[in-house]
């Protein structure tokens, strides 16, 4: 994911006029729909820097409020289905949101946290100066290496947490209705299954290269699970060609692991 | 290479020379065929499975020549996860840790359903032992399925106590048993006519020998059997 951080006026425009939605609370289940269908538009640009101020732009209790609304016009707690996809939108754009930031995160630190090896220099360890200096250099590093390592690993779960929150979107799949609207907005059907077809394969993608990375090959090759999975059915989102690369990066993992002298699933040999 | 890859000891790798060069449809097979004979792991045989079938579905222009395979493959990942659903308790009950099972077959499956190793088993875990029964005809045949659905029934009786009986209302306390709980199930799937035995073949089991002696319990199937009957030639 290269991220693109660039918020036009154009976009900073339909950003702030989510305001004009959010001053009356009777607002709410629209200006939630409004949001959404701009962080869809972001999104599939890869805007993600957009896309999360659109999504702050919506207060923290907005669902509470659509609730609450619902139940003051109409007595009833059940929402109307096209405010529960709405609601189950949002939800899906936050976890998304949570894992690009949380894969970003995560690539920065792998590729410039690694702290620098100190180097002898051109001239060797000369002088015994030099030589006590250089000790404790190397000592200073390998706490800094240490303390990356650690940081690292908890930024790997983390990020594969939440990559797997939203793969594992739950009751159906991510930017997928839960139940089905009458008045289907074909627009909006279209866009999402666009959505997922643009980004489940490159989350599947990063996942992997999360886990590769960070030498956990037994689990980059388990994504196959998920993928493959009559459940989930995220293989459906894959086209030949992506399915293929994966393939190759899968197994990049178990020639790894049989360098490892285990066998290409992670297997002790037998 | 390919056949020095085809060996035995070094089959296990002939996938990724596959994937490699980018045959995925070779890849595909490979991987069915180790997943077929992998019995010490079931997380690695889900595995293989699925990686199979992503090479499949990576194959270009093979739609239609790995249709079965993947289908296939699909009822093979439906078995794991039949035993994946296992209560982690039910597993460690019979010596083996749920986080990492070997492969069961599909009557060692069964029968672990509705053993009393299961042992807070309900309908639902009837019900699935009989979902499993499609596994045992297609590599067994008829004789040995038939027994073992014999077994199931039998099993879902023995669940219950059948002596406590509500004296008063004989047919109402049937309502909370767990067989004809699971004949609600059954027959809510239309599958009642081909999975439920005849009361006579059920009642001379050996396993119900003691049970088929109390005339409370006679009576309560019998009236059951009835009122199933009455339902089916109702429907038909």
């Amino acid at each position: 994911l290269a991220p693109d951080v660039t918020v036009t006026a154009e976009d900073r425009a339909k950003i702030d006029a989510i305001d004009w939605l959010v001053f009356d609370e009777s607002h709410r289940s629209e200006a939630m729909k409004q949001a959404n269908a701009i962080m869809r538009a972001f999104i599939a640009v890869k805007k993600h820097l957009a896309a999360r101020q659109a999504f702050e732009k919506l207060p923290t209790d907005s669902i509470d409020v659509i609730y609450r609304q619902w139940h003051l016009q109409t007595g009833t707690g059940e929402l109307p289905v096209e405010d529960s996809n709405a609601i189950r939108e949002y939800m899906c754009m936050k976890a998304y949101l949570d894992a690009v930031e949380s894969f970003n995160d995560w690539f920065s630190l792998y590729h410039q946290g690694r702290p620098a090896k100190p180097s002898v220099g051109s001239e060797g360890v000369a002088s015994f100066t030099d030589r006590v200096a250089l000790e404790h250099k190397m000592k200073q590093y390998q706490m800094e290496m240490e303390r990356w390592r650690h940081s690292l690993r908890q930024q790997t779960r983390v990020t594969k947490d939440r990559i797997y929150n939203v793969l594992l979107f739950a009751d159906g799949g991510w930017l997928v209705d839960a139940e089905e609207e009458t008045d289907m907005d074909e627009v909006r059907q279209r866009q999402m299954s666009q959505l997922r077809k643009l980004h489940l394969p490159a989350l599947c993608l990063n996942l992997h290269n999360v886990l590769h990375s960070s030498e956990m090959y037994a689990d980059a090759v388990q994504i196959a699970d998920v993928i493959a999975s009559e459940h989930h059915q995220l293989y459906q989102d894959f086209d030949t060609e992506s399915l293929q690369h994966l393939l190759g990066q899968i197994s990049r993992s178990s020639r790894c692991l049989l360098d490892e002298n285990k066998d290409p699933l992670g297997y002790e040999v037998v | 290479l390919s056949d020095f890859l085809n060996a035995d000891n070094v089959r296990y790798l002939s996938w990724l020379h596959e994937v490699g060069r980018g045959n995925f449809l070779a890849a595909h097979n490979a991987l069915s065929s180790l997943a077929g004979s992998e019995r010490n792991f079931l997380s690695k045989k889900k595995t293989l499975l699925s990686l199979s079938k992503l090479a499949g579905l990576a194959a270009e222009n093979a739609e239609e020549s790995i249709q079965d395979t993947i289908e296939a493959i699909n009822e093979e990942l439906d078995l794991v996860l039949h035993q994946e659903q296992l209560p982690s308790k039910t597993v460690e009950n019979v010596g083996m840790d749920p986080e990492n099972m070997r492969v069961l077959s599909p009557e060692e499956l069964i029968k672990l359903y509705v053993s009393e190793k299961n042992e807070f088993a309900n309908e639902l875990d009837v019900k699935k032992a009989l979902d499993l029964l499609r596994y045992v005809d297609k590599s067994h045949g008829m004789k040995e399925s038939e027994e073992l659905k014999l077994h199931i029934w039998c099993r879902a009786i023995l669940m219950d106590s059948w002596s406590d009986a509500n004296q008063a209302e004989p047919l109402d306390s049937k309502r909370e048993k767990i067989f004809f709980k699971t004949v609600d199930l059954v027959y809510m799937e239309g599958e009642l006519e081909n999975l439920l035995p005849d009361l006579d073949s059920l009642l001379s089991c050996a396993e119900l020998q003691e049970l088929s002696q109390q005339a409370n319990f006679r009576f309560l199937m019998r009236g059951g059997y009835e009122q199933i009957q009455n339902a089916l030639s109702a429907a038909n």
